[in-house]
């Protein structure tokens, strides 16, 4: 929380520099006369707002920005992108553009004689400022930003006014006629209107108040004052003339292409300026085959350039480059040609996303196509579906198909809706959304999935042979990817609208027309396939009214793709469309992806349920009753432990158990005796499942012993040491523990397991701060929470001190006598026969001795007596009755008797020959095997 | 279940983890705030998704950048930790022979341990947006959602966070089954946890390496970029159900091997 307030703390810190009002440059506005048109004198006042940097004046001149605003706007949109500039040293000088805002005159469309004179004059007026920088007198350091409307503006103001030192144009334009009624055919005359982006245009200039196509793109309000619409707003009358004939032609006529020709590069002669050319991959209004046309033409010129394309279309391309991540690309192209630096360096090229989805910049002749091209065969198959192959279709294929233009041109096909806010742009923006083709105006071509990731980049051809039954046909074309589920994404903005008047009316004889697809850039992933779309209709254009059967032979059609790297036909590999033969296979392969995995997903899930649903038959099968039934079952019944010829082999061929058993009958405590490595634990491990005999059997209770089993209910273990979570405390460890095995804690002797470890108000510390005795003792405690019929307790005593160890005894003893069954292991004698009433001695993994403690104490054999000759005594007892053997051990000797009551004749007569006796005292069997076994490597 | 849950939640690891990854988003805010990187922001290089320049538009872009900086390498790293950890850190103290002699199949102690270890990830990823959003919308304010695709309203924006958040905590399944098919093998939780993230790393570099065609399309990590389709609208489903159906060998593969391997295991430690 501390830290969330220190964030809020410093954002308010921060606040007025990170924030855009805060500390605003002043604004000066400037009044910038301009005559009408060269023909023409009468002034014009363009309305310019001039910002400088706060530490720039005549002294320390600094670069300047002209920054254009868009179509139906004015500069004060422009006014948090100059605040931006300002803050990176440069002098901003935003004007208005005739027509718009608070300019005068009247929009010729940016014509290079009016709006482009314009442009001209702002930079003489910049030229008279001191602030501003300059390479020569009078040639101010300047560049010129714009998007949409302004990109096109600084174009032409870069091709007009040798002064400009760099242009950054955004979703510009290359030829205006072109991208308002493109016809893909490359014939002269104009091909379909794009009515949808036409009519918004003109009447974004009608309304008396204007408004903002970027503010409707980017999804703020609508304005909020009330607009008046006038018959041709603040166009010329030209311009309004053009509009109108050509909304009631859906198509552009000469003169308004002659008009349009005057706004566009294709006429005027391009400079050698650096241009950053920004374009949106999903611009439906200027696509990327403008930037391309631009590149080339300045290229050309000499001029370096570089080309982003970006996602988005026009409306998101154009906001991302003024306030978005595109807008350090244009700060860093403005650095490096106005300031000089840069880093990194911009390189020219085409700066597009790769084939491995990287964004890397290409030479700008790969993007041109000069990068490699592949055929592809266009084909209709038995069944009339359309087909891209790599190689030459045989057999009886269908080659004609037909298409029908309806009468008025509707319905038609809905695959954008052009700048209407951000469901319009997003729509269309990179095909996202859904293409509907009308059935029986369209006919689809689609190839087979590919498997390599394939990058499109430049223009595509499409030859085709077409007839219609009125002469006439206008045709949409377009290129799409299918992805494996069957989304359609158009690839970038490439619709290929073609117009033509003339065309055979003989299906027989088609007349072959070839269209080319301007822009792809386009990533085609592997399983996508690429769809060639020719239809007649599409909303967003202007559509004949005529009705007519359009015949498409496509015997000998061609479409070629181009990208870096493509080559043609290849045998096998990255194949965009493939055989007839060969297709089905591979669709099928690429198709049944997504079922396989799930196939194998469902083989594998299957394969664990049924090993889960195994075991709990096996459970089942075992012979149990309820919890409750079990506990109830108390010392009645099989014994406790019962151990079968059990073995534990180890991975490296050690047999830690070697046939070992054990029976420990209700009510016994049994002590494990036995060296380290003895087995001793290893046996308990797999009494209580931890790890699995080799051979052999072990039964709780009479219940052969599995991982987890019921029966360990009755069960309290300590394997090896306290198996503790160190960050609990001991009483968190308790409750824990005991609830991990599903019963509540009320079921527990929480208070007694806890008197038992005696942890005093350590019980509430971590148990990460015990001492390993009192690690030791929860430990213990944790094993007799359910006060267990059974408890099995290896090396008990281990890290206690004496005094513990006294009490753990006693523990032991008072178990045992209130009938609980303890097997406990130890490496110590008198632990086992201090507390036990059974011992069972094993070494090397087998049981050696076992027997009642108290009965091997009693029946002991075996004298061990001090005395000061030992040579002698031996000699002395060595023909005495009932000895059986003697031999020396430490400083006295160790005497084996036939039967034990003869050990007080053994006294007798040591003392009778005149040797001194310290001690005598009698040694259990249990002792002496121990002893013997333990002892027999001393 | 909520025995293993409190179990989980009381180690000072699983504190440790959360908090760090939800301190993340506080870390990048103040760096943000100190570095002053405003709408004309950073450099976009190394930024996939496009969301890094927006990160200062709103709380919730916030909230966006701060996932889309820690998914591909942290939320992985701390689901590994949360999987890795959670049986191999019990064998290290010997707590687990203490579970295993309690009356409870191994299997069912297993599923419990998965499905904390899954809850603790979920957890993990969620921590993530909300954090940013807290520190987002107190740096910068709330207000709808810029995205590459186009602005998002607020309330639809928290509904995609979501389902990012979901894709995201699902796409680290493979790596939750990998750490806890490890976690099974090993008594040293540092081992299953390290082993797993150098996995994730080498994987990650495979999938980098556009030569090996489609040998990548199969690696679980090929779509763990897809949820940026979940910001256009309508959403791209395409990847993301692809990317959701990858992780489903995956997961099966670790479940299996974990199971296996552990139901038949001499627990030694």
């Amino acid at each position: 929380m501390l830290a969330y307030a220190a964030v809020w703390l410093l954002a308010q810190w921060r606040g007025p520099d990170a924030g855009t009002g805060g500390d605003a440059a002043p604004v000066e506005l400037l009044r910038v006369s301009v005559p009408t048109s060269p023909d023409d004198a009468t002034p014009i006042v363009l309305d310019a707002a001039l910002r400088v940097p706060d530490d720039v004046d005549a002294g320390r001149p600094a670069p300047a920005v002209i920054l254009l605003h868009g179509f139906g706007s004015d500069r004060t949109s422009q006014d948090a992108r100059a605040e931006a500039l300002v803050r990176r040293g440069f002098v901003v000088l935003a004007p208005s553009a005739r027509g718009f805002g608070d300019s005068g005159g009247m929009v010729s469309l940016a014509d290079r004689d009016r709006e482009g004179r314009d442009l001209v004059a702002l930079v003489d007026a910049l030229a008279a400022r001191p602030e501003v920088a300059r390479d020569a007198p009078d040639d101010p350091t300047v560049a010129l930003v714009g998007a949409s409307y302004g990109g096109g503006l600084a174009l032409i103001g870069g091709a007009l006014d040798v002064r400009v030192d760099a242009v950054v144009a955004i979703t510009a334009w290359h030829d205006l006629a072109a991208a308002l009624a493109p016809n893909a055919t490359g014939a002269s005359a104009s091909g379909p209107l794009k009515i949808g982006w036409t009519s918004l245009l003109f009447t974004a200039n009608t309304l008396t108040s204007g408004f903002d196509l970027a503010a409707l793109s980017g999804g703020s309000a609508a304005p909020v004052a009330p607009v008046t619409a006038e018959r041709c707003g603040r166009f010329t009358p030209e311009v309004c003339a053009l509009a109108d004939r050509a909304a009631v032609d859906g198509r552009l006529d000469d003169a308004a292409r002659s008009v349009l020709g005057r706004a566009s590069l294709t006429t005027i002669p391009a400079r050698a300026v650096p241009t950053l050319l920004v374009q949106g991959r999903g611009d439906t209004l200027f696509g990327v085959d403008a930037a391309l046309a631009n590149a080339t033409a300045l290229d050309a010129a000499g001029a370096p350039v570089r080309v982003r394309l970006a996602e988005g279309g026009h409306g998101a391309v154009g906001t991302s480059a003024a306030s978005g991540p595109l807008a350090s690309e244009v700060d860093a192209w403005l650095d490096r040609w106005l300031h000089g630096t840069s880093e990194p360096d911009p390189a020219a090229g085409v700066l597009v996303h790769d084939a491995g989805d990287a964004l890397a910049t290409l030479p700008l002749g790969d993007v041109l196509g000069a990068g490699g091209s592949r055929e592809l065969f266009v084909a209709l198959g038995a069944d009339g579906a359309g087909r891209l192959l790599d190689t030459r279709p045989d057999g009886d294929l269908a080659s004609r198909t037909t298409v029908l233009t309806p009468a008025g041109g509707l319905p038609a096909a809905l695959t954008s809706v052009p700048g209407l806010g951000p469901v319009g742009e997003l729509a269309g923006f990179a095909g996202l959304g859904t293409v509907v083709d009308v059935p029986g105006q369209h006919v689809a071509f689609t190839g087979a999935p590919v498997d390599v990731p394939l990058l499109l980049l430049g223009p595509a051809t499409l030859t085709l042979d077409v007839a219609s039954e009125s002469g006439e046909v206008q045709l949409f074309v377009r290129l799409a990817s299918v992805a494996p589920g069957g989304l359609t994404t158009i690839i970038g903005s490439s619709f290929a609208p073609v117009r033509l008047d003339e065309v055979s009316r003989d299906p027989d004889r088609p007349t072959p027309v070839g269209i080319t697809l301007p822009d792809l850039t386009h990533r085609l992933e592997p399983g996508e396939r690429l769809r060639l779309t020719v239809a007649t209709t599409d909303q967003a254009f202007a559509n004949l009214r005529t009705p007519s059967t359009i015949v498409l032979d496509v015997a000998a059609a061609r479409l070629t793709v181009r990208g870096p790297g493509l080559t043609a036909a290849p045998a096998d590999a990255g194949a965009v469309g493939t055989s007839v033969a060969s297709r089905a296979g591979a669709a099928a392969v690429w198709d049944q992806a997504p079922v396989v995995v799930v196939l194998l997903a469902l083989l594998v899930v299957g394969v664990v349920v049924a090993g889960i649903v195994g075991r709990v038959r096996r459970a089942r099968r075992a012979p149990l009753a309820g919890v409750e039934a079990r506990l109830a079952a108390t010392t009645a019944g099989p014994a406790p432990v019962v151990v079968r010829g059990l073995v534990k082999e180890y991975a490296d061929g050690t047999r830690a158990v070697d046939g070992l058993d054990l029976t420990v009958e209700a009510g016994q405590v049994v002590g494990l005796l036995g060296p380290n490595g003895a087995g001793k634990t290893t046996t308990l491990r797999m009494l209580l499942g931890l790890i699995t005999p080799t051979d052999g059997e072990v039964a709780l209770f009479g219940q052969p012993m599995r991982p987890g089993h019921p029966v360990l209910e009755r069960v309290g273990a300590l394997v090896e040491g306290p198996g503790l979570v160190p960050d609990l405390s001991g009483r968190d460890n308790l409750e824990l523990f005991w609830r991990a095995g599903g019963r509540p804690m009320e079921a527990a002797h929480l208070d007694w397991a806890m008197s038992v470890a005696d942890l005093g108000s350590a019980i509430d510390r971590p148990v990460r701060a015990y001492s390993h005795g009192m690690a030791q003792r929860l430990a213990i405690a944790q094993a007799l929470l359910g006060r267990p019929e059974l408890l099995v307790l290896d090396e008990p005593t281990d890290g206690l001190d004496p005094e513990q160890i006294r009490a753990m005894r006693r523990l032991l003893v008072r178990l045992g006598a209130e009938g609980h069954t303890v097997l406990v292991s130890s490496h110590l004698l008198a632990e086992v026969e201090q507390t036990c009433t059974h011992a069972v001695v094993v070494l090397a993994g087998r049981v050696v001795a076992a027997g009642p403690v108290s009965e091997i104490g009693a029946r002991g054999r075996t004298l061990v007596i001090e005395v000061d000759d030992r040579e002698r005594a031996r000699a002395v007892l060595a023909d005495v009755d009932g000895v059986h053997d003697v031999a020396l051990e430490g400083s006295g000797i160790v005497v084996s008797l036939d039967d034990p009551s003869r050990s007080a004749d053994v006294v007798a007569t040591l003392v009778g020959a005149g040797l001194r006796v310290t001690t005598a005292s009698r040694r259990g069997r249990l002792e002496d095997a121990f002893l013997q076994l333990t002892g027999a490597g001393s | 279940m909520f025995n293993e849950l409190e179990r989980q939640l009381r180690r000072r690891r699983t504190a440790v983890g959360l908090a760090g990854i939800a301190a993340v988003p506080i870390i990048l805010a103040v760096a943000f705030l100190i570095a002053g990187a405003g709408s004309d922001g950073p450099s976009q290089t190394g930024d996939p998704t496009g969301l890094f320049g927006f990160a200062t538009a709103s709380g919730l872009n916030f909230a966006l950048m701060s996932t889309a900086a820690t998914a591909p390498f942290l939320l992985l790293s701390v689901v590994a930790l949360f999987a890795g950890d959670t049986v191999s850190s019990e064998a290290a103290v010997g707590s687990l022979r203490s579970l295993l002699v309690r009356p409870i199949p191994r299997g069912r102690l297993l599923a419990r341990k998965f499905a904390v270890a899954l809850l603790l990830s979920l957890v993990a990823a969620a921590l993530v947006p909300l954090s940013g959003m807290l520190a987002g919308t107190l740096a910068y304010g709330w207000g709808p959602v810029i995205t590459p695709f186009g602005p998002l309203a607020a309330g639809e924006s928290l509904l995609r966070l979501g389902a990012i958040t979901g894709y995201l905590a699902w796409s680290a399944l493979w790596v939750a089954a990998l750490a806890f098919a490890l976690s099974t093998t090993t008594d040293t939780s540092v081992g299953a946890v390290a082993g797993t993230i150098v996995i994730v790393i080498v994987v990650q570099i495979l999938d980098a390496i556009t030569a090996l065609g489609w040998l990548r399309t199969i690696l679980p990590v090929h779509e763990g970029i897809a949820w940026v389709g979940l910001l256009a609208d309508p959403p791209r489903w395409g990847d993301l159900t692809r990317g959701v159906l990858l992780q489903l060998p995956y997961l099966a593969a670790g479940l299996t091997f974990a199971g296996w391997n552990f139901l038949r295991k001499d627990v030694l430690s």
